[in-house]
C-alpha cells in the first residue's frame, strides 16, 4: 500500500488528526449555516460578525493571559453572540443605510480588537492567529467544544428548518402566519455567530467568511433544492478541510489560506460545470433556446 | 357603507369579513395612506385600484397586518389582523426570490408552517392539503419543479395553492396579473371565479380597471385616500376617475357608456410598494 503513504504520513501527528477533525466539523457545520447566509444574501453581514468579535478575544487575551485559550474562547462566543444580537439590531433599526452602519460597526469593532492587542509586547504572532487561524493548535479540549457547538447548530438548524426556510424566503408569509419573525432573525445570527467562533481555531476571522459562503455556493450551483444544497456544501466544506491540510502540510503554505482556497478551487468548478447553473450548461442552454427548442423552458436567464 | 353584495342575500348580520376604519399608514414619516374605511362581507371581492404610489400595498400590509397602522384601525372577522393566520398574502412576483433553491412543493407547504408548528415535521394531513390545494390550480404536474423554471402566471397559481394549504379565509393579492400574458390572466381570473376562491373574501390590488370593473363585487379607488368604494358603476364615475388619475386618463362619451382610455400604471406619486 506504498502509494497510500503519501496520504496517511502527514497524520502520524496527533496535532494533524486533531486539525483534521476540527477542519471536517467546521467545515460541515459553517457549509449549513452559511446556506442561509447566502441565500438571505447576508454575506457581508457574516463577516462583519466574524470580525466584531476580535474585541472578544482581544479582552479574553489581556484579561486571562496568553496561556488560558478556554477563557478566549468563552470571551470569544460571549462577544459572538452579542455582537449578533447588536448587527441585528443595526440592521433593523438604522436611519443611515444597513450595509453602511454594519460596515461602522465592523471596522471600529476590528480596530478596537487590534488596538487591545497590540497593547501587548510582541503581540504579532497572537494576532497573525487569531486572524488567520491555527489549526494545527487544536487540542483536545478544542476539539471537543468545537463538537458540542458545532452539534448544537446543526440541531437547532434541523429542529427549525421549516421556519427558518420561510423567515429566510418570504418574511412577509412568516408575519401572516404569526410566526415570531424577528426571534428567527436574531437566531440565525447568533448561529452564524457561533458557527464563526468555532472556526476561529481553522481560518481565523479574516478568512471566515470563505467557509461561510464558498461551500454552501458550490451546493447551490449543484442542486435545487434547499436540504441538497446543505448536504453539498457540508461535504464540499469538509472536503475542502481535508484537502486544505494535504496542501499545506506538503506545501508549507498557511492552512487557513489552503482551505479556503481549496474550497474556491471547488467552487470555480463547479461555477463551470454545473449540470444546470454551470456557465458552460447554460451557454449551452442559451444556444438551444435561440434555436426554439426549449421555447417554452423559462429556465434561468 | 357597507355594500350589500351576493353574499348579503343570506341574511345575517354577522361581522363583517374585514373592517377598515379611518386607517392612516406612513413610510418613514411620510404618509403613504390616509382616513380609508370600508367594509367586506365574507366572500365578498374586492378591487383595489388607483395609480402607481397611490398605496395599495401599504393598504395589503396593513390588513396583513405586516404594516402597523399610525392611526385607525383594521378588523378580521372582529379582531386585530395580528391575531389571525387566515389570512393569506400573495406577494408582488418581483418581490420573490425567483432562484430560491425550493419547489412548488416546498412553496405550497410553507402555508402549513404555521399549523404544523415548530420542530414537528408535516403529517398526512399537511401533504393531503398540500396535494389538495396543487391540484386546485392545476399545478400538480409541476409540484417538483424549481420555482425558477415556472411561467409568471404559473407561480401566481403556485401562492394561490399555498394560500388555500394555509387554509386562508382572506386572501390578499398584490398586482396578481402584473407581467402575465392574457393566457395567464385568464387562468388567473378563472381561479377567482372558480368554486374554491369564490368562497373566500379577496382583496386583489390590480392596474386595469375593465377587470376591476367585470369581475369583482365592489372596488375601492384610491389616491393616498379613498376616493371611491363601492360597486364598479357606482365608483368609476368621470368625477372619481380624475380624481385618481388626474391626466393620465382619458373619458370619451360614446354610446355603450363611459370609455376610459388610460395609462393606469401611471405614476400617481411616490413608487408604489416600498418596503
Amino acid at each position: 500500500m506504498a502509494w497510500l503513504d503519501p496520504l496517511i504520513a502527514p497524520f502520524q501527528y496527533p496535532f494533524m488528526q486533531r486539525g483534521l477533525v476540527a477542519a471536517v466539523l467546521v467545515g460541515v457545520v459553517c457549509a449549513v449555516i452559511g446556506a442561509y447566509v447566502v441565500l438571505r444574501g447576508i454575506a457581508f453581514l457574516g463577516d462583519a460578525l466574524a470580525h466584531s468579535i476580535l474585541p472578544g478575544i482581544a479582552a479574553g487575551f489581556l484579561t486571562a493571559g496568553r496561556g488560558d485559550r478556554r477563557a478566549l474562547f468563552w470571551w470569544a462566543l460571549g462577544t459572538g453572540i452579542a455582537v449578533a444580537i447588536g448587527i441585528g439590531w443595526i440592521a433593523q433599526r438604522t436611519r443611515v443605510r444597513e450595509d453602511a452602519a454594519i460596515g461602522i460597526v465592523f471596522a471600529g469593532m476590528f480596530a478596537l480588537g487590534i488596538a487591545m492587542i497590540s497593547t501587548v509586547r510582541g503581540f504579532a504572532v497572537d494576532l497573525v492567529h487569531f486572524l488567520f487561524g491555527n489549526i494545527l493548535g487544536v487540542t483536545a479540549w478544542d476539539l471537543w467544544v468545537i463538537a458540542a457547538l458545532g452539534g448544537l447548530v446543526l440541531l437547532i438548524v434541523l429542529a427549525f428548518y421549516k421556519e427558518l426556510l420561510v423567515v429566510s424566503f418570504d418574511p412577509t408569509l412568516a408575519s401572516t402566519l404569526r410566526l415570531p419573525t424577528s426571534f428567527y432573525q436574531y437566531l440565525l445570527l447568533v448561529l452564524v455567530a457561533i458557527a464563526v467562533v468555532t472556526s476561529l481555531r481553522t481560518v481565523g476571522v479574516g478568512l471566515m467568511l470563505a467557509m461561510l459562503v464558498t461551500p454552501a455556493s458550490t451546493g447551490y450551483l449543484l442542486t435545487r433544492r434547499l436540504p441538497a444544497m446543505m448536504a453539498v456544501g457540508a461535504a464540499v466544506g469538509a472536503l475542502s478541510g481535508v484537502t486544505g491540510l494535504y496542501l499545506s502540510y506538503y506545501t508549507g503554505i498557511s492552512s487557513g489560506a489552503a482551505i479556503v482556497l481549496v474550497a474556491v478551487a471547488f467552487f470555480l468548478a463547479a461555477a463551470l460545470f454545473a449540470p444546470r447553473r454551470g456557465i458552460l450548461r447554460r451557454r449551452r442552454t442559451r444556444i438551444a433556446d435561440r434555436q426554439g427548442t426549449t421555447a417554452d423552458r423559462r429556465g434561468p436567464a | 357603507m357597507i355594500w350589500t353584495g351576493r353574499r348579503s342575500v343570506v341574511h345575517d348580520p354577522a361581522a363583517p369579513a374585514l373592517s377598515v376604519r379611518d386607517l392612516s399608514v406612513s413610510y418613514d414619516g411620510s404618509p403613504a395612506l390616509s382616513d380609508v374605511r370600508f367594509d367586506l362581507l365574507p366572500g365578498e371581492h374586492l378591487a383595489v385600484v388607483g395609480p402607481n404610489g397611490a398605496g395599495k400595498s401599504t393598504l395589503l400590509k396593513a390588513i396583513a397586518g405586516v404594516l402597523s397602522a399610525d392611526l385607525g384601525t383594521v378588523r378580521v372577522h372582529g379582531h386585530g389582523p395580528s391575531r389571525h393566520i387566515c389570512i393569506g398574502y400573495l406577494p408582488q412576483r418581483s418581490q420573490v426570490d425567483q432562484r430560491f433553491p425550493v419547489t412548488v412543493y416546498d412553496v405550497v407547504m410553507m402555508g402549513r408552517t404555521g399549523r404544523i408548528g415548530a420542530i414537528r415535521r408535516p403529517r398526512n394531513i399537511d401533504h393531503d392539503e398540500v396535494r389538495g390545494a396543487l391540484a386546485a390550480v392545476e399545478l400538480s404536474d409541476l409540484a417538483d419543479r424549481p420555482i425558477e423554471t415556472l411561467s409568471g402566471g404559473q407561480q401566481q397559481r403556485m401562492f394561490i395553492a399555498r394560500a388555500l394549504a394555509q387554509q386562508a379565509e382572506i386572501l390578499l393579492m398584490d398586482e396578481p396579473f402584473a407581467g402575465l400574458d392574457v393566457h395567464s390572466r385568464d387562468e388567473i381570473l378563472a381561479l377567482i371565479r372558480g368554486e374554491r376562491l369564490r368562497e373566500l373574501t379577496l382583496v386583489v390590488a390590480l392596474h386595469d380597471l375593465g377587470i376591476a370593473a367585470a369581475e369583482f363585487d365592489v372596488v375601492l379607488l384610491l389616491r393616498g385616500r379613498a376616493i371611491g368604494f363601492g360597486p364598479p358603476s357606482d365608483v368609476f364615475t368621470p368625477k372619481n376617475l380624475r380624481q385618481a388619475y388626474g391626466s393620465c386618463l382619458r373619458l370619451v362619451q360614446s354610446d355603450g357608456g363611459l370609455m376610459v382610455i388610460s395609462d393606469t400604471a401611471c405614476t400617481g406619486g411616490d413608487p408604489d410598494g416600498v418596503a
